[in-house]
């Protein structure tokens, strides 16, 4: 590489990593480390190695009874005196239990403005291994965004015993006070049953985040020091979506503290088998049956009165591993004892449709039968309702719909949404798809006038929070942008019904959420269907200057006939370009990459450099298909890289993988764009982003002048930047 | 490191209310379940001060029998003016002192080879990789490593354990990280 400087010797780089340097020091690295990859890989390196080598081990099973043994047959040993005190020794004995939960380090963070900073920003918990309840004290090394505020808000995410998949849940934990220079601290309580959390530091105005790539995570111990059942259960779930290895060692952790409970096992086969090929899976599942059922089904032997989580996960469990007798055994025992839990008619509704899979016909009338007999539960109104759309039958939906949103816990938001535009499918219940989308657009435009007014004050309603890494500008976006879509599907329902007024009322409020060329379409089509042919040239004018959907505008401007030309049609499109070079420019940054070239390998494994300096726009674009959010967009990123192409744009992608594999999924999908592996981590120091996917829109000069997650956003930004030159 | 869980002293069997010192107390005075009682609490930290010296697991269940087979007799020359984990900690450090040089003695015990370790293919999780670096290295090596970077002695007091010179520790902990490093 390159560098116009020099490296820190290993010495000064093993001191900073370990906390040992002084103040002036400690600075003079930071600084280098924000330019150099390879120094930062060696103090990560050298965090990595101490506290591997500090890790504790658990000494040998039997060694205790082998000492009082000897100890009985009367035999002595002499020994040494002990070694003397080390002054320097305390110094990092706290830091190092610290560390075990909050990983501290250098880090990236994408600023939410849009720096990218290199910050060494911390975060210290005492205790670092919190009993249930217990006040923690945080301290907090800010990063340069956040170091001149005079307070600072501590938020957390946070799981409880009961908490659901995918339900979650935020709380503000509580301010840290400045205590010098850019440090900060402060003594809160996790919310009441709490057993896991992750923590994020932000201003008061939630302008800025410091979320550290959601890696801050507190877990509650037991009694005995041993973090609780519930706070690994909840971590494993929790991560999943963003660390598949880390929910995997989570739940391998869980099985080996608490062998006896079924939900530890369920998680682990789970995490085992769902990435698996089949031929793994099938092993995989067989050593589950063999090896570890048997732990559960003693633990459930043993228990006087098994408990319903414990046997209802223990049935999960046995299907999981193919074990049809322990699973038909224990359902029995489920039945038996909680005839009317929740899980047991969960399981009940699943015996119904292997009853009558022979006869799908009187499924419907047998799930009646059964909701008259025991109620509404979640998962009999949501089979139900979802087989009844399925099989279009509009009178059954109409009838689950109402029993299906009771049913649904508060954590399903999206419950009345997705109801609604099921029902409104069925030309006679649309009016009650409109009462529902309704009522939502209200919980929505609720929800943004509050997040407008206060963002930290009282609690947000259960409607929709904001997420952990999202600053309160993102979240009235994202809030924006979905009562947008809600609006445009409300407008339409409303017109199908023949509600003209209100539809249109409804369609002006979409027409001004957001820019989204299809939903403009779609509001234009609206129009025309109405006649109002004013309005839909309006809405087209808007289509056609987008660059992503221009190629629609012959067929666009023939539909709306005389409105489609001349004059009045040419300042509508000057209206529509200077509408959407506003919204594009709204989230525009202008920063230079930490690196000017980055060293790459290709998917054959040859050295590539890449100027990030072409004379050109470019896109450099970070992926994986292990993140879900990253793998949904490959498609539209294909699409994207190939008309950029075709425009002498050049794309840049990168992804997560090794070259053989990365190659055989390219090739399997009939990928085209290029890829290449990041083999001397210089992408990430010149880009690096807590969150995948991520898309840099670079300029002529090289300088990164859009970033975000949104790949349908690339084409309008490039179009923009040359329109500029 | 970001996969590593946090660490867990896990307790066995029932809660041990006393303090360090009464059960410290108790097991001078002979009660076996005051020292089984202080094994639960610090059999871990004992044990893996010996593993990270010696490098081996055998030897290091030696030295935590011998340290809390001789506990009893040893705590007579315990001053309760420190904290009594930090105490037997520096025993188990010097008894595994005596164990190496016994063993270095014996010299039956091939040491590794600092140079096989570039040979042996990366392991992927680097965890596991830094422990067996570390047990790797040769004795002097690791001994030097082991004291600066896991029990937090310095350079002055490792040089006056060993009986060298402090450059000389310097000179060994630049040496073992180099070696440690190549294989992380």
């Amino acid at each position: 590489m390159n560098l116009p400087f020099r490296h820190p010797p290993f010495s000064r780089l093993r001191a900073f990593a370990l906390g040992e340097c002084g103040e002036a020091a400690r600075r003079r690295v930071a600084r280098h480390l924000e330019r150099c990859a390879r120094c930062r890989e060696e103090v990560s390196r050298v965090r990595a190695i101490a506290a591997a080598a500090r890790a504790r081990e658990v000494p040998p099973a039997g060694a205790l009874e082998r000492v009082l043994a000897r100890r009985a047959r009367g035999e002595r040993v002499v020994l040494p005196a002990a070694a003397p005190a080390g002054a320097g020794r305390a110094r990092w004995v706290p830091r190092a239990a610290a560390i075990a939960v909050v990983l501290a380090g250098a880090l990236y963070v994408l600023g939410r403005t849009g720096e990218l900073e290199a910050e060494r920003s911390e975060l210290h918990l005492v205790p670092a291994a919190p009993r249930m309840g217990e006040p923690i004290r945080v301290e907090y090394r800010a990063t340069s965004r956040l170091a001149d505020e005079p307070r600072l808000v501590l938020r957390a995410r946070f799981r409880t015993p009961e908490t659901a998949p995918q339900e979650e849940r935020y709380a503000v934990l509580g301010l840290l006070e400045r205590t010098g220079d850019g440090t900060f601290a402060g003594t809160v309580r996790l919310p009441d049953s709490t057993v896991y959390a992750v923590l994020a530091v932000e201003d008061t105005l939630a302008r800025f985040v410091d979320h550290h790539g959601e890696r801050w995570e507190v877990l509650v111990h037991g009694a005995d020091g041993r973090p609780l059942f519930d706070a690994l259960y909840q971590r494993s779930s929790d991560v999943e979506l963003r660390d598949t290895r880390l929910a995997t060692e989570t739940a391998e952790e869980l099985t080996r503290l608490y062998p006896g409970r079924p939900d530890g096992w369920q998680r682990l086969l789970y995490e085992a088998t769902s990435r698996a090929p089949r031929a793994a899976a099938d092993s995989i599942r067989a050593e589950h049956r063999a090896r570890y059922l048997p732990l559960v089904a003693r633990s459930i032997e043993q228990a006087d009165s098994p408990d319903v989580g414990l046997l209802a996960s223990a049935v999960f469990y046995a299907e999981a591993a193919n074990d049809t007798a322990a699973a038909a055994r224990w359902k029995a025992l489920l039945y038996e004892r909680y005839p009317r839990h929740q899980a047991t008619l969960q399981r009940r509704v699943f015996d119904l449709y292997e009853e009558y899979r022979s006869r799908p016909a009187e499924l419907p009338g047998a799930l009646e039968r059964m909701y008259q007999e025991v109620g509404a539960s979640g998962q009999l109104a949501f089979s139900a309702f979802n087989l009844a759309v399925q099989w279009g039958d509009g009178d059954a939906a109409a009838r689950w719909a109402p029993r299906l949103i009771e049913a649904a816990p508060w954590w399903m938001w999206w419950m009345k949404a997705r109801v609604a535009r099921s029902l409104a499918r069925f030309a006679a219940h649309r009016r009650l798809a409109a009462q529902y989308l309704r009522s939502e657009i209200e919980s929505y435009a609720a929800v943004l006038e509050q997040a407008a007014a206060a963002v930290h004050a009282g609690p947000t309603p259960n409607v929709f929070q904001r997420p952990l890494t999202q600053t309160a500008a993102e979240y009235s976006e994202a809030l924006q942008l979905r009562l947008g879509e809600l609006l445009t599907l409300h407008g339409t329902t409303l017109l199908e019904l023949g509600d003209t007024a209100a539809a249109l009322d409804t369609l002006s409020r979409a027409f001004d959420a957001g820019w989204d060329p299809e939903r403009l379409r779609t509001i234009g089509e609206l129009h025309l269907a109405r006649g109002d042919t004013a309005a839909a040239a309006r809405a087209f004018a808007r289509v056609v200057v987008d660059p992503t959907t221009s190629a629609a505008a012959d067929s666009l401007r023939a539909r709306l006939g005389a409105a489609g030309s001349g004059p009045a049609w040419e300042a509508l499109l000057s209206d529509a370009r200077a509408v959407m070079k506003q919204y594009v420019w709204d989230g525009a940054v202008d920063r230079a990459p930490l690196l000017p070239r980055l060293r790459l390998k290709d998917v054959d494994g040859r050295a590539r450099v890449v100027e990030l300096r072409q004379g050109t726009p470019m896109l450099v674009a970070f992926w994986s298909r292990y993140c879900p959010a990253s793998f949904a967009q490959l498609d539209e990123l294909a699409r994207v890289a190939s008309r950029l192409e075709a425009e002498g744009v050049p794309v840049v992608t990168l992804s997560t993988e090794g070259p053989a594999t990365l190659r055989q999924f390219m090739e399997g999908k009939g990928y085209r764009f290029p890829v290449f592996i990041d083999a001397e981590r210089d992408a990430a120091a010149a880009f690096d982003t807590p969150a995948l996917p991520t898309y840099f829109v670079l300029d002529d000069a090289g300088r990164i002048r859009f970033a975000h997650h949104d790949v349908s956003r690339v084409i309008r930004q490039v179009a923009a930047l040359r329109e500029a030159k | 490191m970001r996969h590593e869980l946090p660490s867990h002293n896990w307790v066995r069997g029932a809660v041990h209310q006393a303090d360090d010192a009464a059960l410290a107390a108790a097991a001078r005075a002979g009660s076996a379940e005051a020292l089984a009682a202080l094994y639960e609490r610090h059999a871990a930290a004992v044990f893996t001060a010996a593993l990270r010296l010696l490098g081996s697991r055998a030897d290091a269940e030696d030295v935590l029998q011998d340290v809390f087979v001789g506990l009893p007799d040893a705590l007579a020359r315990y001053e309760e003016r420190g904290a009594f984990g930090a105490w037997i900690r520096r025993v188990a450090v010097r008894t595994s002192l005596m164990a190496l040089r016994r063993r270095s003695r014996r010299a039956h015990e091939p040491l590794a080879a600092a140079g096989g370790l570039a040979a042996a293919p990366p392991e992927p999780d680097r965890s596991v990789a830094a422990r067996r670096a570390i047990a790797a290295l040769p004795d002097p090596l690791r001994v030097v490593f082991v004291l600066r970077e896991v029990e937090g002695y310095s350079h002055a007091e490792i040089a006056e354990l060993l009986g060298i010179t402090r450059a000389a520790s310097a000179l060994r902990l630049h040496r073992a990280w180099k070696l440690v490093r190549r294989s992380v």
